[in-house]
């Protein structure tokens, strides 16, 4: 008890002891900090948490929520055609663009990284798609990919090719839209990223290798591909979580059809919330998603000690 | 605005001028009613006597209708003292991103009612969007007193049922205003569980006609397309000029005979097309399934889409759009669609010598009917609104002759809800003579009874598109008896 008293004795002299300096300049902090604070909580974690009570309930917007318990979970597992088949949907779309983003990214970042001329305006020029919005981009290839009169096409029928209809085609739509997903996002941030952590990689570990006889190939795989792999696991990490809330392509360019082709998760849940105005049942999909997205995360952060190497650690 | 004439000058000058008329053929009456009465009395001809007695009549029924017109100047005139005497402020919540009609329409009723303000607000100008916005305005209770949920896009039933919008009945026997002025049909389509919910603004009898390019059908040695109106043309002739007119070589096409109407107003209308329809009237059920004349309509598609692929793979037009300029440049015979396509591929033609835009539409079903589903919209008054009397007013002058024909000159060719508007369209375009006994005999829209037409319509085109799928294509009777289950489970959900 004495040794109790004692350290509130000294926490009390601690707080007494704060000059009005000191607490100007806290209050001036937080005073600054308010605005985030405010956004924060006002328009992200009380959403969020407003989301998860209608989880729970039955809920129109114009209508008082009705508590429903689970049943909103329930019926996403039993009830709903589209639950099930817009989650595979939206995995298979991440499964194909994750891969092929993160790869072509780091491999443009290597070569982008070679010592030759003109490099400031390769980065530049594969830099670009990336500035174009999504949706202007998506118009875009609509165009380019038009079954009929589309340049692609074109291009394709005059070598004699039996090109596909693209968009309109159900089993070609998500590859459409992943293609296009790549065109903007293989040379954007995400090479960035690579270049920087290209450049951090010490001259010193390339020089050691090759005078130990490590060819071009022998380098990237021994030396850049190791000390790349924090970079490579925080690039994968966002490309997943990024391909997982697939949804304005599909929304602009196909409407998730045709017959469903493109009807990703993401889109699920906005039509029910913003279409069919279930936004009980919306956010019930939405938590659901959120689960699914951090439980991969977590997996991943897990699996990251088996492959990620830190350099110096 | 300077030198146009306002309504109550116009209204004052017409008032003036009937006086005059009604005066001048008073006076004229009477010499001529002496004048044959001597006559009569002389001659007692038979022949002269029905002559004097139909002048008579004419001279009297023309009294009768001056003396009409002197009350009616009578009535306006109280009117506008009424109108003048209304005091207040009408919030109109719109999504139409045109200036010059709203400001027409704001000028036009301060002229009317010049101690009511009319604040408007602009939502976004994406009319799907919208509605979610003003959804959310109903809940934090912003909702302004005018507004407009189409049953076209099928909100309207749902405001309803939310107790968004307010039953206009009693304001229309107050007002007395004759419903006539508007197409019966457009009016209906505003009608809901006994009530009316609003008054039509926009329309067009919507996916009731093939879009031709009349060149197309010369080319088969037809001297022209036998006059819509009579709707004699015969669906053989359709399917002839279709596998007719499509030219394909080395697996080129040059010349599509055919692009069909997705989505729900489509699918609606193919199953019209021989007499059947999509679900019942009530909303309740799905019956093209079981129904031998709703399945030919949706078969006849399927077989030019599927099996015989006369038409451009999906999307490989677009939508309507590149359908319209497919047709105006030749590179399509014909599409399904209606008066407002009608007109943009008439606008669309850029070469005459490629194209000269005529309609065909639907020969009529066995009860009469001419298939099709006539799509529009109408203004509302919001349910809380404190002013109900003058947000009526101005739903009225958004929804008068001036307003749709203003509107129609704006948004192109989507304002034909007014038989007085339709001859001052005739004017501009005259292909709207075609659509005038559609307007007048259009089919409504068969809306789902638990006001989930939202679902309803994704359902029918996601659905619909796997069914008609000339890429992955699928039996028939498959098709058709999944899509029916799929569609009869938005039916059968709990209302929203």
């Amino acid at each position: 008890m004495d040794s109790m008293t004692a350290a509130r004795a000294t926490t009390t002299r601690a707080r007494r002891r704060i000059s009005p300096a000191v607490m100007r300049e806290n209050v001036n902090g937080y005073l600054f900090l308010a605005p985030w604070l405010i956004g924060f909580f006002g328009l992200f974690v009380g959403p969020a948490l407003a989301s998860l009570y209608f989880s729970f309930t039955q809920y129109d917007v114009l209508s008082p929520s009705k508590w429903i318990g689970l049943g909103n979970y329930v019926r996403m597992f039993t009830d709903d055609n589209l639950f099930y088949t817009s989650l595979a949907r939206t995995l298979y779309f991440t499964g194909l663009s994750v891969p092929l983003g993160v790869l072509g990214s780091m491999v443009l970042a290597i070569l982008l990284n070679m010592k030759v001329k003109g490099t400031v305006v390769y980065r530049t020029l594969f830099f670009m798609p990336s500035l174009v919005p999504l949706v202007s981009a998506v118009v875009l290839w609509l165009w380019l990919l038009n079954p009929d009169w589309g340049i692609l096409n074109t291009a394709l029928r005059n070598i004699g090719l039996k090109p596909p209809a693209w968009f309109a085609d159900r089993d070609w739509a998500l590859p459409s839209l992943v293609m296009v997903g790549l065109w903007g996002g293989i040379g954007g941030t995400r090479m960035i990223i690579f270049l920087a952590g290209l450049q951090g990689i010490p001259e010193e570990m390339y020089d050691a290798a090759s005078i130990d006889g490590a060819n071009a190939w022998n380098r990237i795989r021994h030396v850049t591909i190791p000390l790349l792999s924090p970079t490579i696991f925080f690039n994968v990490v966002l490309a997943i979580i990024g391909a997982l809330q697939v949804f304005e392509g599909a929304f602009v360019a196909t409407e998730g059809g045709p017959a469903y082709a493109t009807w990703f998760f993401g889109l699920h849940i906005y039509k029910h919330a913003f279409d069919y105005w279930n936004m009980g049942y919306a956010s019930a999909l939405a938590w659901f998603f959120a689960v699914v997205i951090i439980t991969l995360t977590v997996a991943q952060q897990r699996l990251s000690t088996k492959w990620v190497f830190y350099y110096g650690a | 605005m300077t030198g146009k004439i306002s309504r109550r000058h116009l209204l004052k000058l017409g008032g003036m001028t009937a006086v005059i008329a009604a005066g001048s053929a008073l006076a004229s009456c009477a010499p001529k009613i002496v004048e044959v009465t001597k006559l009569v009395e002389v001659e007692k001809e038979k022949v002269v006597e029905k002559e004097v007695t139909k002048e008579v009549e004419k001279v009297v029924k023309e009294t009768v209708v001056q003396e009409k017109v002197v009350k009616e100047t009578v009535v306006i005139d109280k009117q506008a003292e009424k109108a003048a005497a209304m005091k207040g402020k009408v919030v109109w919540d719109t999504f139409r991103a045109n200036p010059p009609w709203d400001k027409d329409r704001l000028d036009n009723f301060k002229k009317l009612y010049p101690n009511v303000e009319v604040e408007l607000r602009m939502g976004v100008a994406d009319q799907q969007a919208n509605y979610a916005k003003w959804y959310a305005m109903e809940a934090a209770g912003d909702l302004g007193d005018v507004v407009q949920f189409d049953p076209s896009h099928f909100h309207f039933w749902r405001a309803a049922d939310k107790n968004i919008l307010l039953p206009i009945d009693d304001l229309i026997a107050a007002d007395n205003t004759n419903l006539k002025e508007w197409y019966e049909q457009f009016v209906n389509m505003s009608r809901y569980k006994g009530k009316i919910y609003g008054l039509p603004s926009w329309g067009w009898s919507g996916y009731d006609c093939l879009v031709v390019n009349e060149l197309a059908i010369k080319e088969l040695g037809v001297e022209a397309l036998p006059d819509p109106t009579t709707y004699s043309t015969t669906w053989e002739q359709i399917l002839e000029w279709i596998h007719k007119s499509h030219k394909a070589s080395g697996g080129k096409v040059d010349r599509y005979g055919f692009q069909w109407a997705g989505g729900e107003a489509g699918f609606t209308v193919m199953s019209r097309w021989f007499g059947g329809d999509l679900i019942n009237a009530e909303g309740t059920k799905t019956i093209f399934q079981d129904d031998d004349k709703a399945l030919k309509g949706l078969k006849t598609v399927y077989d030019l889409v599927v099996t015989e692929k006369l038409t451009p793979a999906p999307g490989a037009l677009g939508q309507n759009v590149s359908s319209e300029i497919a047709c105006a440049e030749n590179r399509l015979t014909m599409y399904h669609c209606g008066s407002l396509c009608a007109v943009n591929a008439q606008r669309a033609v850029k070469d005459p010598t490629k194209a000269s835009i005529n309609v065909i539409l639907f020969p009529k079903r066995e009860d009469g009917k001419v298939p099709s589903q006539i799509r529009g919209g109408a203004w509302q008054v919001h349910r809380t609104t404190k002013v109900p009397e003058i947000a009526y007013q101005f739903v009225k002058e958004l929804t008068s002759k001036e307003g749709c024909f203003g509107f129609n000159n704006f948004g192109g060719n989507t304002a034909l809800v007014r038989p007085d508007v339709l001859p001052l369209l005739r004017v501009q375009i005259p292909m709207y003579k075609n659509f005038e006994g559609n307007l007048l005999n259009g089919m409504v829209i068969n809306a789902p009874a638990n006001s989930r037409g939202r679902e309803f319509t994704d359902a029918i085109a996601q659905n619909g598109a796997k069914v008609i799928d000339p890429i992955k294509p699928m039996p028939f009777e498959q098709g058709i008896k999944e899509m029916a289950a799929e569609i009869q489970k938005i039916l059968d959900m709990e209302p929203a």
